[in-house]
C-alpha cells in the first residue's frame, strides 16, 4: 500500500501546480462596476510606479536598468511586459471566452487521464521490482531491462502530463522552472538541442577538438564558459589577461540525478620546434566534482585543492607568431559515479605532454561534453607569462621557408 | 524558308521511264499503272538562309583548357604547388590542401600527394591530400577514424625583435613633426615653419591637426547612448539655425523695404 500512497500525494501536488498562479495584487478581482475605484486602490497600494517598478510589467529601458541594478531583473520579453502592463490580468478561469474555456477543459481532462496512467504505471513498476527474477524467463537481466523500459515510459507520461500546461510553459520561459521536475528538464533540453547544442557540436568538430583531444563525444551536458562576469562563447578568442584567472563553468545536465565528473582543460597546440610538431599540455585538471541539474555551477578557482584539483590553473598563453591555441574543456563522467583515488592520480599526472586519452583509459572516464576557447599572442601575454613565471615570452616563431625542388623538364624528348 | 516547287524529273530518267512504260504497256499487264505517266510532285526544301559560319552555330571547338592532374600520386609538392585543375569539384580538397575559386587543388604543406576516398567523411567524394611523410604509418590518407590529426609546425624560433623606442626614431627621422612623430604620440611642440614652393612659410598639415592638442583642448569622448547630451546639442543647433534664419529674414526684409521705399518714393514723385 505504501508505494501507492506516495504517488497519490505527488498527484495532489501536481494537481495543485496545475492551478493557475493568481496574481498577488488586487487586480485579480475584476471590478466591473467601477474601474476608477480599482485604479485608486492600486494607486494607494503603490504610490509611484517609477519609484517602485514591477519586474513583471516594466517596459521602459531606464526603469529596466534601474531594476537590473537593484538585482531584480525584468521577467520575460519587453513585448510581454508591455502587454501585461496594459491588460487587466484576469486569471485563466475567469476569462470570458467560451471557446477558450472549452479548450482548457479538454486540456485539464487530458492531464487527469495522464495522471491516472502515471499511477497505474507506478504500481506496475513496484510490482515488477518486488517480483522474483526467477519468475521471468530471461532471469535478472530481463527484469532489469523491463524495469528500465517501464521507468522510461513513466518519465514520458510525466512529461506528457505537463507539456500542454500554459502556466508550465510560462514559468519555463520566465526562467523559473524547477530543474528537479522532469517537465522543466525536458523543456530545457529541447531548447538546448534546438540550437545551442548544434553550435557547440559544430565548434568542437570544425576546430578539431574531437579527434585531436578526445576520440569521440556526444554532448549531453550544456557547457557555458565565463571569466568573471564575461561570458565566452565556444571557440571565442579570449585575451590573455582575461584568462589569467580560472573560468567559471555552467555544466547544465538534463537527466535526473547527480553526476561525478572530471574537468580537463587541455591545450593540444603547444609548438615543439625540435620535433617540428605540436605537443599537448594540461592547463587544469580537477576530479570528483559533483554536478546535478539544479547545481550546474562549477567555479574552477573554488574547488578544493586537497581533494579535487589535480593540476591548478595555468594561464593560457601563446608564443608570438605561433598559430592560435585551442584551450579545449572536456567534461568526463566517472564510471558508476565513483570518485577516483586522488593521491595516486595526483602523483601520476603530468602537465606537459598530457594526453587525455591515456588519462581517460586509466581512470575509466567517458566524455559527456566538450567546449573550447582560443588564445593567441596579444599585448598582455608577455606580462601574464612573466607573472606566471613562464619562459618563452622573448621568443618569436616564424615560418620556415620551404625550398621547392629544382625545375625538371617533364619530357625532354618531346622538346627536341 | 520552305517553298513549294513543281519540278520535272530529269531528262535521262524520263526517257528511261517512258521506254519502260511503253514496254510494259506493250505487255498489256500494267494497264492499271497509267498514273505513272503523270510525274509531277510537290516537295519542301530548305534554302541556305541560315548562317553557316561565324558564331551562329554556337562556339566551336575551343582550345583545350589544360585541365587535369598536375602532380601524380606520391609526388613531392611544396606549399602553393597546383595539384589538380578541374571544372567543378571532380576532386575535393582533403588534408593539407586548399581549393581555389576555380576549384584548383593546391598544396598548403610540403609532402606527398595522395588521391583517396574517405567514406566516413562522405560516401561518394574523391579527395586529394598531401601526406606529411613519405613512408610509414603517417603516410596513409585518410587518417584512421577518431585518431588525432598529424600536423607540422613548420616554424623556427627567434628572439623577439625589440621595437625601437620612439625617441630614437624621432632623432633619426628628419623632422619631429613628421608622420612617425604623429604616430608615436610624442610631446607636441610647435614645429618650425616649412618653406613652401612659392617661397612662403606654411605650417605642415600634420601639425595643424595637432593644434588642439598643443593648446590642451579637452573634448568629451562621444557616447552614443548619452541622449541627454545629444538632445541639448541638437536643441542648441536648432536654436542657432532659427536665430540665423531670423537674422537673415530681417536683413532681407530691410533691404527690400528700403528698395521698395525708394521705388515708391520715385513713383510718388
Amino acid at each position: 500500500m505504501a508505494p501507492s500512497r506516495a504517488p497519490s500525494a505527488l498527484l495532489l501536488h501536481s494537481l495543485r501546480s496545475l492551478a493557475i498562479e493568481k496574481p498577488s495584487t488586487a487586480l485579480a478581482i475584476r471590478a466591473f462596476t467601477s474601474a476608477s475605484s480599482t485604479c485608486q486602490e492600486v494607486q494607494a497600494e503603490r504610490p509611484s510606479f517609477y519609484r517602485n517598478p514591477d519586474p513583471e510589467t516594466v517596459y521602459q529601458p531606464r526603469l529596466e536598468r534601474k531594476l537590473a541594478r537593484a538585482g531584480r531583473p525584468p521577467i520575460g520579453s519587453r513585448r510581454r511586459r508591455m502587454a501585461l502592463s496594459q491588460s487587466p490580468r484576469i486569471p485563466f478561469e475567469q476569462l470570458p471566452y467560451q471557446c477558450f474555456q472549452e479548450a482548457r477543459k479538454v486540456l485539464v481532462e487530458d492531464r487527469e487521464e495522464k495522471l491516472r496512467k502515471i499511477e497505474t504505471e507506478r504500481a506496475r513498476v513496484a510490482r515488477v521490482r518486488e517480483a522474483d527474477p526467477g519468475a521471468f524467463r530471461g532471469g535478472e537481466p530481463f527484469k532489469q531491462k523491463k524495469l528500465a523500459s517501464m521507468e522510461a515510459e513513466l518519465e514520458r507520461l510525466k512529461i506528457l502530463a505537463d507539456i500542454n500546461d500554459p502556466s508550465v510553459k510560462r514559468r519555463f520561459e520566465d526562467g523559473k522552472g524547477d530543474m528537479n521536475k522532469p517537465i522543466y528538464r525536458y523543456l530545457a533540453e529541447r531548447k538546448w538541442r534546438e540550437y545551442p547544442r548544434k553550435v557547440l557540436v559544430q565548434r568542437i568538430t570544425q576546430m578539431n577538438v574531437v579527434p585531436d583531444v578526445v576520440p569521440n563525444v556526444d554532448p549531453i551536458v550544456d557547457v557555458k564558459i565565463a571569466f568573471g562576469k564575461k561570458a565566452v562563447g565556444s571557440g571565442d578568442f579570449v585575451p590573455s589577461d582575461v584568462s589569467e584567472k580560472p573560468c567559471q563553468l555552467t555544466l547544465q545536465a538534463f537527466d535526473r540525478g547527480e553526476k561525478m565528473v572530471t574537468i580537463a582543460v587541455v591545450d593540444p597546440d603547444v609548438p615543439n620546434v625540435e620535433t617540428d610538431s605540436f605537443d599537448s599540455r594540461c592547463h587544469y585538471l580537477a576530479s570528483n566534482i559533483t554536478i546535478s541539474p539544479t547545481k550546474p555551477l562549477v567555479d574552477l578557482s573554488k574547488l578544493s585543492p586537497g581533494s579535487q584539483v589535480l593540476l591548478p590553473w595555468l594561464p593560457p598563453h601563446a608564443q608570438k607568431g605561433s598559430p592560435y591555441h585551442r584551450l579545449s574543456i572536456v567534461i568526463l563522467q566517472h564510471k558508476d559515479n565513483i570518485p577516483i583515488d586522488f593521491e595516486p592520480a595526483k602523483q601520476k599526472v603530468e602537465r606537459d605532454g598530457f594526453t587525455l586519452r591515456s588519462f581517460m583509459s586509466r581512470h575509466l572516464l567517458t566524455p559527456i561534453s566538450a567546449s573550447l576557447f582560443r588564445t593567441r599572442w596579444d599585448e598582455s601575454t608577455a606580462a601574464v607569462m612573466e607573472r606566471a613565471g613562464l619562459e618563452g615570452a622573448n621568443v618569436e616563431l616564424k615560418r620556415k621557408k620551404v625550398e621547392p625542388l629544382p625545375y625538371k623538364r617533364r619530357n625532354p624528348s618531346s622538346f627536341r | 524558308m520552305l517553298q513549294p516547287r513543281l519540278y520535272r524529273p530529269a531528262v535521262p530518267s524520263d526517257t528511261l521511264m517512258t521506254s519502260l512504260i511503253s514496254s510494259l504497256s506493250s505487255l498489256s499487264l500494267c494497264s492499271k499503272h497509267s498514273h505513272l505517266q503523270t510525274f509531277l510532285t510537290t516537295t519542301f526544301v530548305r534554302h541556305a538562309s541560315h548562317a553557316q559560319q561565324g558564331r551562329a552555330n554556337g562556339p566551336g571547338d575551343s582550345a583545350g583548357r589544360r585541365l587535369g592532374a598536375k602532380k601524380s600520386a606520391s609526388e613531392y609538392v611544396v606549399p602553393g604547388n597546383i595539384i589538380f585543375k578541374q571544372r567543378g569539384t571532380k576532386w575535393h580538397p582533403g588534408e593539407n590542401v586548399g581549393i581555389g575559386k576555380d576549384h584548383t587543388i593546391y598544396a598548403t604543406e610540403h609532402g606527398y600527394v595522395r588521391y583517396y576516398r574517405d567514406p566516413l567523411k562522405h560516401p561518394k567524394r574523391r579527395y586529394i591530400g598531401v601526406a606529411l611523410e613519405k613512408e610509414g604509418p603517417g603516410s596513409q590518407l585518410p587518417y584512421p577514424p577518431n585518431a588525432p590529426s598529424r600536423r607540422r609546425l613548420g616554424m623556427y624560433a627567434t628572439p623577439v625583435k625589440e621595437p625601437q623606442s620612439g625617441k630614437d626614431t624621432l632623432d633619426s627621422s628628419t623632422s619631429s613633426y613628421s608622420y612617425a612623430a604623429f604616430k608615436t604620440g610624442s610631446t607636441p611642440t610647435i614645429p618650425p615653419p616649412t618653406i613652401h614652393r612659392q617661397g612662403t612659410y606654411r605650417e605642415a598639415n600634420v601639425s595643424i591637426g595637432r593644434a588642439a592638442e598643443r593648446k590642451g583642448v579637452k573634448v568629451r569622448p562621444y557616447d552614443r547612448r548619452d541622449r541627454w547630451l545629444a538632445w541639448r546639442r541638437r536643441a542648441a543647433r536648432v536654436k542657432m539655425g532659427l536665430e540665423a534664419k531670423a537674422a537673415r529674414a530681417t536683413r532681407k526684409s530691410k533691404g527690400k523695404k528700403s528698395n521698395k521705399g525708394a521705388k515708391m518714393g520715385v513713383s510718388q514723385r
